[in-house]
């Protein structure tokens, strides 16, 4: 392994300050199978700061001439100031400061970190590493505080220090389960999303899938996936028509339905990934006759919000789309679909930036899905779903929005072989893709996913199904939002999990609908989604 | 002479820590209302932080008036002050460390609280009876257990920053010097205590001839020098990362657990208007704050649709490379 030994090797001329070796891994309960990280070549390497590791998150422009190199330091001061100013950062600024000045460097944060502990205990994964060189920067250079080279020693600052800083707050999944276990209440993953902001925010630096691909996109479509209105309905339809074929249930999705009750928001993404789980919600509201729709205004019909990730402004420009397509249809609530960072981005987030006359009421299907499965208004055979499941929680709905027990109560429900990992609820781990990481495959990201933050969640996986490892078992993962299930599929997809151990996942409403006895048998599939 | 220099660092001393303390939690209350963003379990939500439950797990929540349990947070709060719960989980090998050093602290605190309560007795008139000996019996013990927990914890924190390899990159000059400065400060504290017959008797003297201004000559130098170190300590710590004594109660309260909707709040309705109307300075070409534009008008823009942005790559000249990286 090679690892940073103090923090001021940020600073160093070195190619890579970090690189993780094959022994450095978390043994795995699964074969599976160790990505090589590959050299990036020589083209990338010479045009982008790609000094930090083996990958490369952000392709920020390696500066050409010493006039290049202050700018940017220069850019980056810029943008740190700002972070500290009220004007510019109201919406962090309380969380930020206190960060920054009460940590006690007791590192309690490490233990909790699921990076830190996939990359065999690497210093750079530590998450106190990349936040006291930012604190260090800052109190240094911006807060000019009395005699701090004599408190801290002189901190270099130079071009390598801030891009190797911008590509470090990318090796973080804003998780926030460091934030959890600190004793003072200090959160080194919002520093990391901090520093992402001053890149995007101050320098137009941010990665391509959150950005330019993703939101916006969704400002100019309507969805990251590109689905224009009238391309999102057809498919809808189509998977209305399709569904309707093989369940036997008469399905028809409504849109722009003016005054339902709900407007239902889905990841747009699943529409194209995971039809099962748009058909599986169609069918359960019109069982239990619930008024909803969806809607076909721009951003009205894709949850995502990316800008959670990296970007306040245009987490806003999202969040106030999405609310003006409900209040043009006069709902009476939204309701956001089986996608985490929707969740906290819409329900609870942006409560504070919407005005009062968009802040229509916003909450989570599962308390919904939960109401109806204890209703009594749909039958159900749970020995339809007597197989070994499990419940992954995504961070974004238990740890940051504390919703864990209507997922539960339905899995107690309905799944009569269901058991826990551990942990979970609050205190999950995160399935490594967290933080709109898992859209990502270039520059070795997809190996960083599979061999070092998707590790901790495999390990608790196996765990749960350790009775049951044989193939002759289909084991389901229950892992209820895009992001976690798009990183649970490539680490699959990567060792062959789901041939070897027939070990598969999807979401929740998927297992209410396979244990609705007004739905023909057999609507999870088997191995074909996967 | 030196005696009344004592008396005047000891005044400058409470009224630095007091002005420090008051400066910062008064800058953290002008901050502008911040973005909901706290961390289950919350402890206000009684029965269901037990499983790191929230109202949003119920249908309709913004139907149901929301009461919060403050018991049951001021009872975790209190947990965590006084036990170090999350450090006791977390890192128990530290915890057996800063334990002792925080509980003799708090010891030491209480043993102040407790001579104050006896100084303004005897400035009251009252004899000291048998309560006002038990007292003091209590303060002779509170302080020779605090100053050894202070001792005993200082040091082997220090031993831990400096012998631990990971947390040798993080220590600062800063660190080391200030646990030195209470063991320091300790040891002086146990070397008056174990060189007078009474430890309380004379702090309680100094306490009285404090509040009376009557500026008495005090015993020994050494005890000149306890209460000069102790009050330099007491006017230092809040200025450093050890104020999170008192900012803790923040960053649990307002931050962490910070769970208030917007929807019975008029209040956060005007804070929200107040902050949508900052002007924004960011610089990236898809915001282009110029100090002018407001929150609410950069949220209000839609810069893809403007000007038909190509999708594929960042925005500004200097990401221009980055589809060919992608």
């Amino acid at each position: 392994m090679k690892a940073p030994r103090k923090l001021t090797d940020i600073a160093s001329n070195e190619d890579r300050i970090c690189r993780i070796e094959e022994e450095d891994l978390i043994p795995s309960p699964f074969a599976m199978e160790n990505l090589p990280f590959r050299r990036l070549d020589k083209e990338t390497r010479k045009n982008f700061c790609s000094d930090l590791d083996d990958l490369l998150v952000l392709s920020i422009p390696r500066p050409c001439n010493r006039a290049e190199e202050d700018d940017m330091v220069e850019r980056f001061l810029a943008g740190m100031r700002k972070l500290l100013s009220p004007e510019n950062n109201w919406t962090f600024l309380s969380q930020l400061e206190t960060s920054l000045d009460y940590c006690a460097q007791c590192n309690s944060c490490s233990a909790a970190c699921h990076l830190f502990a996939g990359s065999g205990g690497n210093e750079m994964y530590r998450p106190n590493f990349r936040s006291e060189i930012f604190r260090r920067i800052y109190k240094q250079y911006v807060a000019k505080e009395p005699l701090a080279r004599l408190r801290r020693g002189d901190f270099p600052l130079n071009w390598r220090v801030v891009a190797r800083l911008g590509e470090l707050s990318y090796r973080c999944n804003l998780c926030r389960r460091c934030a959890q276990a600190c004793p003072i209440g200090v959160d080194n993953g919002l520093i990391a999303r901090e520093i992402r902001k001053i890149f995007s925010q101050e320098m137009g630096i941010n990665p391509p899938e959150l950005h330019g691909k993703g939101s916006m996109c969704q400002l100019e479509f309507g969805s990251s996936t590109r689905m224009r209105p009238a391309v999102m309905r057809e498919n809808v339809d189509f998977i209305d028509e399709d569904y309707a074929q093989s369940t036997g249930f008469d399905l028809q999705t409504p849109w722009d339905k003016e005054g339902a009750d709900i407007l239902l928001i889905h990841n747009a993404g699943e529409v194209l990934a995971w039809p099962d789980s748009i058909a599986a919600y169609s069918i359960i509201f019109q069982a239990a006759g619930l008024s909803f729709t969806l809607s076909s205004e721009l951003a009205g019909y894709d949850s995502i919000n990316y800008g959670v990730f990296y970007d306040d402004v245009q987490f806003a420009r999202v969040a106030l789309l999405q609310a003006q397509a409900a209040k043009k249809l006069g709902v009476k609530k939204i309701v956001v679909g089986e996608c985490g960072h929707a969740h906290k981005a819409l329900a609870v987030i942006a409560d504070r930036v919407l005005p009062p006359e968009l802040n229509i009421p916003r909450e989570s299907c599962f308390p919904l899905l939960r109401d109806i499965v204890c209703s009594g208004k749909i039958r159900f055979d749970p020995a339809r779903n007597d197989f070994p499941v499990t419940l992954h929680d995504p961070c974004n709905i238990a740890r940051l929005m504390g919703i864990s027990k209507p997922q539960r109560d339905i899995l107690q429900r309905l799944c009569p072989q269901f058991r826990e990992m551990n942990p979970h609820g609050a205190e999950n781990y995160c399935c490594g893709g967290g933080s709109g990481l898992y859209l990502m495959t270039r520059n070795n990201i997809e190996t960083w996913r599979n061999n070092i933050s998707g590790r901790r969640k495999m390990e608790q996986i196996g765990a749960a199904f350790a009775d049951c490892m044989g193939s002759e078992t289909p084991k389901y993962i229950c892992a209820p939002c895009s992001n976690c299930k798009g990183q649970i599929r490539d680490v699959l997809r990567v060792s062959d999990l789901t041939e070897k151990y027939n070990l598969h996942y999807g979401g929740l409403a998927e297992l209410v609908v396979n244990a609705m006895l007004d739905v023909k048998p057999g609507f999870i599939k088997w191995g074909e989604d996967e | 002479m030196a005696s009344t220099l004592v008396y005047i660092l000891a005044y400058l001393g409470l009224i630095s820590s007091a002005a420090i303390i008051v400066r910062k939690v008064c800058a953290y209350r002008r901050n502008p209302l911040h973005v909901r963003w706290e961390i289950y379990p919350v402890p206000h939500e009684a029965d269901r932080a037990a499983h790191g439950g929230s109202y949003l797990e119920d249908v309709d929540w913004w139907k149901h008036k929301q009461q919060p349990n403050h018991f049951a947070a001021c009872k975790a709060l209190l947990a965590e002050l006084l036990f170090l719960r999350l450090t006791l989980e977390s890192q128990p090998d530290l915890w057996r460390r800063t334990y002792p050093f925080h509980a003799g602290i708090y010891l030491l605190l209480g043993a102040i609280f407790l001579t104050l309560l006896a100084a303004l007795a005897a400035l009251g008139g009252i004899d000291p009876g048998l309560v006002l000996t038990a007292l003091g019996n209590i303060v002779q013990v509170l302080s020779f257990v605090g100053f050894l927990g202070i001792i005993w914890g200082g040091v082997a924190l220090i031993r831990r920053r400096l012998n631990t390899p990971d947390l040798r990159i993080y220590s600062t000059r800063e660190h080391f010097f200030n646990l030195g400065a209470f063991v320091c400060f300790a040891a002086l504290g146990l070397l008056n205590w174990l060189a007078s017959p009474s430890f309380f008797l004379k702090t309680r003297a100094f306490i009285e001839s404090m509040l009376t201004f009557a500026f008495l000559p005090l015993e020994s130098c050494l005890f000149g020098l306890f209460l000069v170190s102790g009050f330099a300590l007491a006017a230092y710590v809040p200025a450093t990362h050890m104020g999170h004594f008192f900012m803790k109660y923040f960053l649990y309260h307002d931050i962490r657990w910070d769970d208030r909707p917007v929807c019975d709040s008029p209040d956060l309705r005007a804070k929200i208007a107040k902050a949508l109307a900052f002007p924004v300075s960011w610089r990236a070409s898809h915001i282009a704050g110029d100090g002018v534009k407001t929150w609410a008008e950069a949220a209000l823009e839609n810069p893809a649709q403007n000007a038909a942005k190509d999708c594929n790559g960042t925005q500004d000249s200097k990401g221009e490379k980055d589809e060919s990286a992608a």
